[in-house]
Parts: C-alpha cells; sequence; structure tokens
C-alpha cells in the first residue's frame, strides 16, 4: 500500500515535471514558415544529408573519371599539357554563401558564432575587418589556393581562401574555403 | 537575430502539398498539430534539434497526405512519424543522441536557465531513454493515452511502455536524491 502510495507519488511528479517542461517550451517565430516552407530548414536538411555522401559520391566520381581517363588515355594514346585547361579557365566572380559547421551555431547571431573575415588569408598575423554568419551571402571575386590550412568544426580542411565583398558594407577580406560550401569555380587571385 | 529574420524565412512559402485539396487540408492540419510536436520533439531532441525533426517529419507525412487526414488521430500518427525521424537521425550519427544543452542554446532566446530548469530536466531525463520508450513516457503521462494506447501509437509491446515509464520513474527517482547523470542512448527496448 504504502509502496503503491510511493509509486503513485512519483507518477504525478514526473506528470507535472513534464508538464511544466511542456509548458516553458515557447514556439520560435517563424516556425511554421520554415516547418512548412520548401526553403530554410529543408534545404539545410537536404544539404546535411547530401554532406554524408558527398565524400563518397566524391571518392566514386573521382575513380570513375580517373578510369575513364586511364582508359581513354590508353586506347587513344597521348595526352599533350597543351590540351589540359585549368579547371579555373573562364571561371567568374560569385556569391557565395557562408557555412558554419557548427550545428548550434548555424541559427545564432552572436559573436561567437561569427565567423571572421580576415585582412589576409593567414590565420597568424590578420586582423578581423569584419564577421558574416551562417547562411549569408558574400562576393567572391577571387581565390587563393595555398594559404593557411583551417579545419572546420566538422573535420573539413582547406587552404582555399576567398576573396570576398561583403553586400552591404562593401567591406572586403578573406574567408577561408572552410567557411563555405562552394561548389562553382572561382577564378584564381593574382593581385591580391 | 533569429534565424527567421537573418533568412528571410517568413511570409511567402508554399507547402510541398500546396495546391490540391488534400494539400491544402494536410497544410491545415498539420499547422495546427505543429506546436505540439514542436515541444514534444524540443523535449526528445532538444531545442536544437526540435525544428528539423518536425520538418523532416512534415516532408515524410506530406509525400502522403491522406494518411494524416484520414487517421482517427492525425496527432498520434504525426507524432509517432515524428519519432521514427528523431530515431533514424539518432542511428544515422550517433553524436546526436546526447541532446546538446550548450550554454549558447541556453541562453539565448527566451529568457534564460531558470524559466527552462523543468525542460532541461525532463530532456535530461528522458536523454537516458531510447527515442521510443521516451515517446512513450510523454504519451502516457504528458498526453494522456493509455499505456495499451501509447504502444498501439508507436508500434511497440505493451510491456515497453511499461518498462520505459519505469525507467524514467527510475531515473526522476535517483535525480532527485543524487542529481543528474546521463546515460547514453541505446536501442529501443
Amino acid at each position: 500500500m504504502v509502496m503503491d502510495e510511493q509509486a503513485g507519488s512519483e507518477q504525478d511528479e514526473l506528470r507535472d515535471l513534464l508538464r511544466r517542461a511542456d509548458s516553458s517550451i515557447r514556439i520560435p517565430p517563424g516556425l511554421n514558415d520554415r516547418v512548412m516552407g520548401t526553403t530554410g530548414a529543408g534545404d539545410r536538411w537536404r544539404a546535411r544529408r547530401w554532406s554524408r555522401w558527398q565524400p563518397v559520391a566524391a571518392a566514386i566520381a573521382a575513380a570513375v573519371l580517373a578510369g575513364g581517363s586511364f582508359a581513354a588515355g590508353t586506347k587513344f594514346g597521348r595526352h599533350t599539357e597543351r590540351s589540359v585547361r585549368p579547371v579555373t579557365a573562364g571561371a567568374l566572380p560569385a556569391d557565395l554563401t557562408v557555412y558554419n559547421a557548427e550545428r548550434p551555431c548555424q541559427s545564432l547571431h552572436t559573436i561567437e558564432c561569427g565567423i571572421s573575415i580576415r585582412d589576409i588569408s593567414r590565420v597568424k598575423g590578420s586582423i578581423t575587418v569584419a564577421r558574416v554568419w551562417h547562411g549569408d551571402v558574400v562576393h567572391a571575386d577571387c581565390v587563393t589556393a595555398d594559404a593557411d590550412p583551417v579545419t572546420d568544426e566538422a573535420g573539413v580542411s582547406s587552404t582555399r581562401w576567398y576573396h570576398v565583398t561583403l553586400p552591404h558594407s562593401g567591406v572586403t577580406g578573406w574567408l577561408p574555403g572552410v567557411r563555405t560550401r562552394n561548389t562553382v569555380e572561382i577564378p584564381l587571385c593574382t593581385t591580391h | 537575430m533569429r534565424a527567421d529574420e537573418q533568412y528571410g524565412w517568413s511570409g511567402a512559402m508554399r507547402t510541398q502539398g500546396g495546391g490540391s485539396p488534400a494539400g491544402e487540408d494536410f497544410h491545415e492540419v498539420f499547422c495546427a498539430l505543429l506546436p505540439r510536436l514542436y515541444r514534444r520533439a524540443a523535449l526528445l531532441a532538444g531545442r536544437s534539434g526540435a525544428e528539423d525533426a518536425v520538418h523532416e517529419a512534415y516532408l515524410k507525412l506530406s509525400s502522403r497526405p491522406r494518411r494524416l487526414l484520414d487517421h482517427p488521430e492525425p496527432y498520434a500518427y504525426a507524432f509517432a512519424a515524428m519519432v521514427s525521424v528523431i530515431r533514424d537521425e539518432w542511428r544515422r550519427d550517433r553524436r546526436q543522441a546526447l541532446v546538446p544543452l550548450t550554454g549558447d542554446e541556453i541562453g539565448s532566446w527566451d529568457g534564460g536557465i531558470g524559466h527552462r530548469e523543468a525542460e532541461l530536466e525532463a530532456v535530461e531525463l528522458l536523454s537516458g531513454l531510447s527515442a521510443k520508450q521516451a515517446a512513450a513516457v510523454l504519451l502516457v503521462d504528458l498526453d494522456g493515452y493509455t499505456i495499451d494506447e501509447a504502444a498501439d501509437i508507436l508500434g511497440v509491446h505493451r510491456g515497453t511502455v511499461s518498462r520505459a515509464r519505469a525507467r524514467a520513474l527510475l531515473a526522476l527517482r535517483s535525480s532527485l536524491t543524487t542529481g543528474t547523470g546521463r546515460e547514453g542512448r541505446d536501442g529501443d527496448g
């Protein structure tokens, strides 16, 4: 009997806790649009799903291409250096979307979650000239491929840095390549 | 700045199922369920994962809108779909099994930890259970379903629901006496 009473009281306590917890959760503004819209959260989900398979798909694509190239080279003979065009040939400046791999930071616009735009494409010795956040769009006019390596929170590492201009302030600076998930070729920097 | 302001997500977005009468009805029904589903998702997956969970559940349900509309209890159907999403997500990425209670999250937009003590405690408590067990506790002890109904909604044996509640009560008891301790999530019992 005493045990039953104790169990009953614990159940009441659990229910009370859950009710208080439930009532303390506020619905974030704009939830309906984000959840039922075709952009925003959906894109993030799709991006996350794709990002899981991206390395595998890239590896398969690379293997197929390499195999194809090798087979073509073997079958049809020589390929001269003159026939090789750099992948950046014809590349144009483009808008890039800032990507913060740290998930809790993706919806926060705090200083801690900001991504530095630096005056030079180096980690050491550079200063922060502006901050951008996940989802911001910046204009990249060129990229350098041999700058300081930067590794993001997801483990993606790159020595590429983009020379970018912020659309509203017009500030220019350098964005580490791992702070975007760019899929288009950007011209190589020659004068920066 | 909130994410919706940052990304300009307000207004103008249409539903996936929009256009057809079923799509419009679906939109309406899901809209009505959304606040409740979001709060449940926040308890199961933490606030950082709640929005993604309800969105994924929405996508899943919107592919067959009639199933939700024709179901005698749309909430139960949608809740089960969402639990399945959360469970799949945990399985895919074990790192997300532990609900991130970061300082940023705690102190973000709604008034700080003082107002969220119960929520944090509940999330902590539920994080010691598997997704289905935690869902069973919510269905019975928050939504007022019977053990048999909860088992039916989640497609598990009633014993699973009973054990889940027993574990939750045990965790509650130990948190009251010794403070909280987080357990890992294992498979569904």
